[in-house]
């Protein structure tokens, strides 16, 4: 079993859709994005994710069990932990680098209870979340994979990551989603 | 900040026993996950390097101790958090209070002052600030103290002046509401002391009063365990009239609780529900 968590801010949406449209409905691991996104807008991010994906997308609710194959999207003004009893929680608390959704309290979260499971995929952003929670992944045993950033639209999140943590893999969108189709087998 | 989670299971078990002894909230009412990341927080802002450090100073000073379980409650983030929810609250639920002589409202739990805020101000816009009794309840006397003589820095007030035009447009402005003192926008005194503070422990007091008409319990149950979140929303649900409104956060459910087949949505997106 293995648990995917993706993160990513500005530019990281073409790169989002395009993997999310490459996996086929068998994908076997639940997979936890958290992307910057504007607090009140609630409504047509995960609508557009949807239309992409075969996977079913959904914005979890506190305490919502964790299903293998299923897509869960950070909800807008909430930070998404998941826990050791595949659960995931939301939180109000502080804003984490100007953020809340927070990459690095996903991620993070992620490490502490999935350890070497735990596949951390960070991609294009204009801040530096992520590189803390990149960092987390690595030390806890798992994968820490980063966009190249000569690919990102934004490079300032994958240059963070990659000086912060002894990432895996460098990677262009196109072989994120190889590494991805790769996984199950 | 320089790590996320990095206190082991074994330090943030010593300091969760160590506060079920030395505090006067229980730990073991909070969400593991959520908690052990307040923890962390808590000794990064006052320089605790070790789970240790800190059990220490609790067990040398109690006050200590209570200072860091408040620590451990989050603070609401804004005014008119999810400004289509005070929409909502506004066009379908205040006009069913048009007719009773006193409409009682409880916000329990506050942490900071953002729905206390929101709530009075709207309750003032509609005409209905007068005949309601708004009870204001925390378990910790600061945190009373707080909301009483409640302040706002300017980035917050920033982010609640964008949800209040996202609620009312351009009919007036969140600072008609407040004083603005040196850096920071001081709450109208004329609302806030309508208000009812009271000291109230949700764990382990009976509700301060009974027959709500509505309570506003929203997002301060994700950072409860399953079990006290269950006896807290039965309280709540106990505390309401048959027909009061209880108002969760967008991101949490009654799913799994006893109580969800006695509320019916009144709102589905914006977590209003109807006790019947």
């Amino acid at each position: 079993m293995l648990y995917v968590v993706i993160g990513g801010s500005a530019g990281s949406f073409p790169v989002v859709t395009g993997l999310l449209a490459s996996l086929d409905k068998n994908f076997p691991f639940p997979m936890f994005l958290c992307l910057h996104r504007l607090k009140n807008v609630r409504t047509g991010f995960v609508e557009a994710l949807r239309l992409k994906s075969v996977l079913p997308v959904s914005e979890p609710y506190d305490r919502e069990p964790v299903l293998r194959g299923h897509v869960y999207l950070a909800p807008a003004n909430y930070h998404m932990y998941v826990t050791k009893s595949e659960t995931i929680s939301l939180s109000t608390e502080e804003v984490v680098n100007h953020s809340r959704p927070s990459i690095d309290i996903t991620f993070s979260s992620a490490a502490r209870s999935f350890g070497s499971k735990c596949v951390g995929i960070l991609l294009s952003g204009a801040n530096k979340d992520g590189a803390l929670g990149m960092k987390a992944i690595k030390e806890a045993g798992g994968t820490a994979i980063v966009q190249s950033p000569d690919e990102c639209q934004v490079r300032t999140m994958t240059t963070a990551a990659i000086k912060a943590a002894d990432v895996d893999y460098i990677l262009t969108g196109a072989q994120i989603i190889s590494y991805l189709q790769k996984l199950k087998e | 900040m320089e790590e996320l989670f990095n206190i082991s299971e074994n330090g943030f078990r010593k300091i969760t026993s160590t506060v079920r002894t030395a505090g006067s909230l229980d730990l073991i009412h909070f969400e593991p996950v959520l908690l052990c990341h307040r923890i962390e927080r808590f000794m990064q802002l006052h320089g605790y390097a070790s789970p240790e450090m800190l059990v220490e100073k609790m067990v040398r000073d109690k006050s200590f101790a209570d200072f860091f379980i408040e620590g451990m409650r989050v603070p609401t983030t804004e005014m008119f958090r999810d400004p289509q929810m005070w929409v909502e609250l506004e066009k379908n639920v205040f006009p069913k209070f048009k007719y009773e002589s006193v409409v009682k409202i409880w916000v329990p739990d506050i942490c900071g002052d953002d729905e206390l805020n929101s709530i009075l101000i709207i309750l003032e816009r509609n005409n209905l600030l007068q005949k309601s009794m708004v009870y204001a309840t925390c378990g910790f006397e600061r945190g009373i103290e707080d909301a009483k003589f409640s302040q706002t820095d300017l980035k917050k007030m920033e982010i609640s002046k964008e949800n209040y035009r996202n609620v009312f447009g351009d009919n007036g402005s969140l600072e008609d509401y407040f004083t603005k003192r040196d850096k920071v926008f001081v709450f109208s005194h004329q609302l806030s002391e309508k208000a009812i503070f009271l000291k109230h422990n949700l764990m382990t007091e009976a509700p301060p009063d009974m027959g709500f008409n509505l309570i506003l319990f929203r997002n301060r149950a994700l950072f409860y365990s399953m079990q006290a979140r269950k006896n807290c929303i039965e309280k709540l649900y106990q505390s309401l009239i048959g027909g009061g409104y209880f108002i969760i956060g967008i991101g949490e459910t009654l799913r799994g609780l006893e109580q969800t087949t006695s509320f019916v949505p009144n709102s589905k997106t914006e977590n209003i529900f109807k006790k019947i």
